[in-house]
């Protein structure tokens, strides 16, 4: 077997002794060894820390919460991937415990890719480092008012008058709008609404198999 | 590097015994601290189950095993393990 730098191995024993337990707490004592259940969740949060979104993230974010929460965003996506639903649930109810309910948002466009599309869409406007990471950190402090999901079923004259109220309130830059799977006819249903009364904005697509995600980008926008 | 141990299947008896060794103690359900009180995973604020804790070094701290606990660990301490 190959060694991975990234993921941990983990030893375990079946013939547990109150003189191996208190061995191994002389060795803890010393720093050598750390006590886990479940070394998959351990190698989940490792795996995360190295790959290139969560490192462009880290280099523009300091602020340590929206780090975490960009970690859990990842961290979903890896479950969902695995199908762990239930981890899935217990993880978002841990996420809104702590950071409520716009953590979990902040989260969720991590985990869907649209942040990773968001950067494509500012970088494709050649921004000085200042105006990429200004970008970034004003997407996730005002992930509210700058960005809806649509889901199937959704009214579509709600969720326009919810949409065009969000935009003419505080003049994004850019406003993110996203569905996936079935969704995704209500949504171009919104989106053609939406164009018609925008006129400010222009739309760029993001479209792949299952999503849709489209930038209305503000057209005198000079980044 | 530290070197992972899987607690997994330890009886709960010898977790008892273990957390005794570092200076706490359990109920049989929850890790209780020097005081008796339920020790609570510091980044959740929730009472940390003996079946579900995590202990890593440095400070001896026992966490609830779960992503979001974990990676606020390694944000806030680096990549230890």
């Amino acid at each position: 077997m190959s060694y991975d730098p990234i993921r941990s191995t983990v030893a375990g024993f079946m013939d547990w002794t109150e003189d191996k337990v208190r061995e191994l707490a002389t060795k803890f004592k010393n720093k050598d060894v750390a006590f886990i259940k479940d070394v998959e969740i351990i190698n989940i949060a490792k795996e995360q820390r190295t790959k290139s979104e969560w490192l462009l993230f880290k280099q523009n974010i300091k602020d340590k919460e929206l780090r975490i929460i960009f970690q859990m965003g990842m961290t979903l996506r890896r479950l969902d991937e695995q199908k762990m639903q239930l981890e899935i649930e217990d993880l978002k109810r841990k996420i809104i415990e702590k950071y409520d309910t716009k953590g979990l948002h902040m989260a969720q466009i991590v985990q869907n890719g649209v942040f990773n599309k968001y950067v494509g869409n500012i970088l494709d406007k050649s921004p000085t480092p200042e105006r990429l990471k200004h970008e970034i950190e004003d997407l996730f402090r005002n992930i509210e008012t700058r960005n809806v999901f649509v889901r199937a079923g959704d009214n579509v004259d709600t969720r326009v008058r919810e949409i065009t109220t969000k935009v003419f309130a505080s003049s994004p830059k850019t406003f993110i709008i996203s569905s996936k799977g079935s969704a995704n006819i209500e949504c171009s249903k919104i989106i053609s609404e939406v164009m018609k009364i925008l006129t400010s904005y222009k739309i760029y697509v993001y479209s792949s198999e299952d999503d849709k995600i489209y930038f209305l980008n503000k057209k005198d926008d000079k980044i | 590097m530290t070197e992972l141990i899987s607690i997994k299947d330890m009886p709960r008896e010898l977790k008892t015994f273990l957390l005794e060794e570092l200076g706490y103690s359990s109920d049989g359900i929850f890790v209780l601290d020097k005081n008796q009180e339920k020790l609570l995973d510091r980044y959740t604020n929730t009472p940390i189950k003996i079946d579900n804790m995590i202990i890593f070094p440095g400070s001896t701290i026992i966490l609830d095993n779960n992503p979001l606990s974990i990676s606020s660990f390694l944000e806030e301490f680096g990549d230890v393990l």
